[in-house]
């Protein structure tokens, strides 16, 4: 007998597995990641519209997935819709704490907002997730630190 | 003043599509009030840790995807949802009223139309250069 989607969330601490994702939308996880990617395409060619649509709507076909969320919460912050996008931001780090993507830009907005140590400590999380230096968005978050740095240092510098 | 640290955070901001952020963090606080002493803390000890600054060559332009945002190879995508089962899943929208779900369906959809039009394009393209 096949799992229901949340015996398998029990089971697997929030990971999404075989056989679907969704109980509402039978799409299996893969179906249900190449549809991101496609929305991701439409993201990386600026084509926000559709970019939009997809990801809403894989939200809607799982509400619980951290992905989706990540990734609907990167393109409102692309978009400096700021309060939606924390929304979906603190959805996909409370689904899933170990994806770099929601910490990153969280953190650009919190520092649009002016709220610098909670940037700081997203920032400071993000580049923990990524020791390597390999992924470009942990990259984004160390551009990010050394922004601040560097402001901090000029700052020090005139006090002289 | 404010004009030569702005400068100077510009620079590695700008280089990384961050230019926007540089007015805040240069003018939008004095970072050396005591408020701030355990996260320049932070700060330091972070930049302290950076191997070298080559990571500045390999920075997400954009706000970073996740997951969705880790494959480029779009004929790999592709493939995978060619055989899906549209139709049994704009059913299941409609059922379960998922207006946004096929919205979404409906923009994946024409984008595999589309592409396959184009693969098709492409082989007889091929097929008639042969024949010629």
């Amino acid at each position: 007998m096949r799992q229901t989607v949340e015996t398998n969330r029990n089971q697997t601490n929030g990971a999404h597995v075989l056989p679907f994702t969704s109980e509402r939308v039978r799409m299996s996880s893969e179906e249900f990641q190449a549809i991101g990617e496609i929305g991701a395409m439409f993201y990386e060619q600026g084509n926000l519209d559709k970019a939009q649509t997809i990801f809403e709507g894989l939200i809607e076909i799982d509400p619980e997935s951290g992905a989706a969320h990540s990734a609907f919460g990167a393109l409102l912050t692309k978009l400096r819709d700021d309060e939606n996008a924390l929304f979906h931001l603190n959805k996909a780090v409370e689904l899933n704490d170990a994806q770099i993507a929601p910490f990153v830009n969280r953190a650009e907005v919190y520092l649009r907002q002016q709220r610098f140590e909670a940037a700081v400590a997203d920032l400071k999380r993000a580049i923990e997730l990524d020791p390597t230096e390999k992924d470009a968005g942990a990259n984004r978050a160390r551009a990010m630190v050394l922004g601040i740095h560097q402001a901090i240092e000029s700052q020090k510098e005139q006090q002289k | 003043m404010f004009g030569f640290v702005g400068k100077l955070v510009g620079s590695v901001l700008s280089k990384v599509g961050l230019d926007f952020l540089s007015p805040i963090i240069s003018l939008g606080i004095n970072f050396l009030t005591g408020n701030y002493a355990g996260m320049i803390g932070d700060i330091q000890s972070l930049v302290s840790k950076f191997s070298n600054f080559s990571f500045l060559d390999k920075v997400s332009k954009n706000p970073p995807l996740g997951t969705f945002g880790q494959n480029r190879n779009n004929d790999f995508i592709t493939s995978r949802l060619l055989n899906s089962d549209f139709a049994s899943w704009r059913g299941q929208t409609r059922e379960n009223d998922l207006n946004r779900a096929n919205a979404a369906l409906d923009v994946v959809y024409d984008y595999l139309s589309a592409s396959s039009r184009i693969q098709s394009a492409r082989v007889n393209a091929q097929f008639n250069y042969i024949a010629a």
